[in-house]
């Protein structure tokens, strides 16, 4: 039992990461990113096979954020004069760009057959149960760390001038703001933290393949960034708990319905994921959290 | 505006609510329980149409071997089934359940090649033995510890027979359309080489993805060429979306593919022919190993899954036969450890001994002490030590007024 929920947490902390991305990307600075599952495929795979080469952690990772840095700041910079949803149709174009090369250049990243084998980091001091553990606190600390830098960033200048191009970028134009810039800095932020969850994605699964990377990672994010509430940091924590919870609970409570077949079983596990998001949207459709804001004490209006 | 703020309370309280509702199942019996298996079978996903007959095989044959008295000195043989969701970061999710929670002594019915490799690592991790039913080459190389069983041809095995048979037929100048699958993906370079190899030429090649909502600008670029055949390789879902094109276009290009996309059965029962009609289907080529289907042990299959004579069941034979041929091994070393019952698994399989079939005349031969030589429901099962199963000529088909005629064998 152990193992498995130090599986699930480990897996619910990179679906975190992707999402505080996200959350950056689209929560705050209102760039709609519908391609993020590209970006994390290239870091992923940047990540994998700079692992396979020999490289250690930390060059691996290194390598993996200085994708997803470059390859953000790019797609923004290519696709600066789009505005919501052609920026959307733009990343999501870019994501399958990605996706056709990690299918068709076999030589590098073995095509549909994807890459085995790839070494996990540390694994020269524990193993078995005790290394599930070692890597959970490995996750745990990038978390974090990329947790406080995405805290930071909101809470500081910087982020409310994403927030304000979010709401109006015409007003925050005619303030003297350089959008452009802005939004690139801000694209890229996200894609630092897209790299830290592709590294830690192929070194926790040893394997990667085109097909761990479908328009299903774009989808939970945005589900644990709308769950959490958007534009909340915290929240998206909650946020990503919740989907997890929702995707793996389901399996227990098919255990306890012996009585439907496999297919039918399955089918109404998927249901019962829909439903509970639709249920979330209903009840709670700003989300568990409230983006930060600055505070006014009371005094201070008069 | 006014924000739902959750408090703290309400947090700490839901969450503990989710924790404790996911470790709800019961405790693992060791050695007095029954014997669990674990199925990561594509319930839902691009493979979804052949999970359900997949993980039904195994409990079928399950409940024969329970009814009987089970195993081991009378444990019971549970099966608890997983969806992989055709994506192997599901499998991997649903592996940990089985093996950390539910700590099941094998798992069988793992379809795919994605998923199966990204299972592979942690199987052989916590000893368990795993059977697939995927092709790719990497799912059997390196140190597999004797855990890893393919119940299924590799891909090379699969690309091979196809061009020899178009070959065969006087087939000069052909297409491939492939869907973007490991399984499919694998077998392109050894069809072409055979291909080339025997002096024909393939003219254009398109790739499919298994998702994609119309499949028309693809069949009509490879159509639209001066060929006379096509090569498919395909799972049924695209398969029958790509004919349906390719009948609508009204292509007279012969179309070859496998048995798993386009069995109509011998009774005309199959999923290909239902979804499309007979006129449709008429003349469509398929291979697939050969599976004897007038064989008494296909036939008893057939009555456990409650299917018409003569019904083809994709991949779900050779499921039946992983769960049998583990169970077999359990009941000869007398132990569910998979670090040690694996051993026998060659020694039930490739034999020498008496040939026996079905799961209950196994189990009572190898309680009498006898030797044996497994063989499966649908084929003769045999092993290289590796793991990979030994390769079986292919059965050539073409689809006639609406069933299977089996033309000759490759």
């Amino acid at each position: 039992m152990i193992g498995y929920l130090t599986a699930i947490l480990v897996v619910v902390l990179i679906s975190a990461l992707v999402a505080l991305a996200l959350n950056i990307q689209w929560g705050q600075a209102g760039m709609v990113n519908f391609g993020i599952f590209g970006f994390f495929a290239a870091t992923s795979y940047v990540a994998a096979l700079s692992a396979l080469a020999g490289y250690p952690l930390l060059i691996s990772l290194v390598l993996a954020i200085l994708t997803g840095v470059v390859l953000s700041a790019l797609v923004a910079l290519v696709s600066a004069r789009l505005r919501e949803d052609y920026f959307a149709i733009a990343t999501l174009a870019f994501a399958e760009a990605v996706r056709l090369f990690l299918l068709n250049e076999t030589w590098l990243t073995g095509g549909a057959n994807g890459l085995p084998g790839i070494p996990r980091p540390l694994s020269a001091y524990a193993s078995g149960q005790s290394y599930e553990l070692l890597f959970f606190v490995l996750a745990l600390v990038l978390a974090a760390i990329c947790f406080v830098f995405a805290q930071a960033l909101t809470k500081s200048p910087f982020g409310r001038v994403l927030r304000a191009l979010r709401e109006d970028d015409l007003v925050a134009a005619t303030l003297g703001k350089d959008v452009l810039s802005f939004r690139i800095w801000a694209f890229a932020a996200g894609g630092a933290i897209l790299g830290v969850a592709g590294y830690l994605h192929s070194s926790y699964f040893g394997y990667i393949d085109p097909t761990q990377f479908g328009a299903f990672v774009t989808a939970y994010a945005f589900m644990a960034v709308i769950a959490g509430g958007r534009g909340s940091n915290t929240g998206l924590l909650f946020g990503a708990v919740s989907v997890m919870v929702l995707l793996e609970g389901t399996r227990f409570l098919k255990d306890l319905m012996p009585f439907l077949d496999a297919g039918q079983a399955a089918s109404l596990r998927l249901i019962l994921i829909g439903v509970g998001l639709i249920l979330l949207l209903i009840y709670k459709p700003q989300g568990f959290f409230r983006e930060h804001r600055l505070r006014v004490n009371k005094g201070d209006t008069k | 505006m006014t924000f739902n703020q959750m408090n703290r309370r309400t947090f700490l309280g839901t969450t503990a609510a989710g924790v404790a509702a996911s470790a709800l199942p019961l405790p693992a019996l060791a050695n007095t329980g029954p014997v669990k298996i674990g199925m990561i079978s594509p319930l839902t996903g691009s493979g979804g149409s052949y999970g359900p007959n997949i993980v039904k095989a195994a409990q079928v044959v399950a409940t024969q071997i329970n009814d009987a008295g089970g195993i081991l000195g009378g444990r019971m043989i549970e099966i608890i089934a997983e969806d992989s969701e055709t994506n192997s970061t599901a499998s991997v999710r649903a592996a940990r359940k089985l093996l950390d929670v539910n700590q099941v002594s094998a798992i069988v019915g793992m379809w795919g090649s994605g998923p199966t490799l990204a299972v592979k690592p942690l199987a052989i991790e916590k000893g368990v033995s795993l059977s697939c039913l995927g092709a790719a080459d990497a799912i059997t190389e390196g140190d597999t510890q004797g855990l890893i069983w393919r119940f299924q041809a590799t891909g090379r095995e699969w690309g091979v027979p196809p061009a020899k048979a178009m070959l065969a037929a006087g087939h000069k100048k052909v297409g491939i359309l492939a869907v973007q699958t490991a399984f499919t993906q694998s077998m392109i370079a050894p069809f072409i080489e055979t291909f080339e190899a025997g002096g024909g030429e393939v003219v254009v090649q398109a790739e499919v993805k298994p998702d994609q909502p119309s499949f028309r600008a693809e069949v009509d670029k490879v159509m639209g060429e001066d060929i006379t055949a096509v090569f498919l390789p395909a799972y049924v879902t695209q398969f029958t979306s790509i004919v349906k094109e390719w009948y609508r276009g009204g292509y007279e290009t012969e179309l070859y593919t496998l048995t798993i996309a386009a069995s109509a059965g011998v009774n005309g029962g199959g999923k290909f022919i239902t979804a499309v009609g007979n006129e449709v289907g008429e003349g469509i080529h398929h291979l697939q190993p050969t599976n004897d289907s007038s064989s008494a042990s296909y036939k008893e299959f057939e009555s456990l899954m409650g299917v018409e004579a003569g019904t083809f069941l994709p991949f779900s034979a050779l499921c039946a036969d992983s769960l049998v041929v583990q169970i077999g091994a359990m009941e000869k070393a007398g132990t569910s450890d998979a670090t040690v019952y694996t051993k026998e698994i060659l020694a039930i399989t490739n034999g020498p001994g008496a040939a026996t079939a079905g799961a209950v005349n196994l189990l009572n031969a190898i309680r009498a002490g006898q030797d044996v030589n497994y063989t499966g429901y649908g084929m003769d099962v045999s092993f290289f030590p590796n793991g990979n199963l030994k390769g079986r000529p292919f059965g050539h088909f073409v689809i006639q007024n609406g069933i299977d005629v089996e033309l000759d064998l490759v």
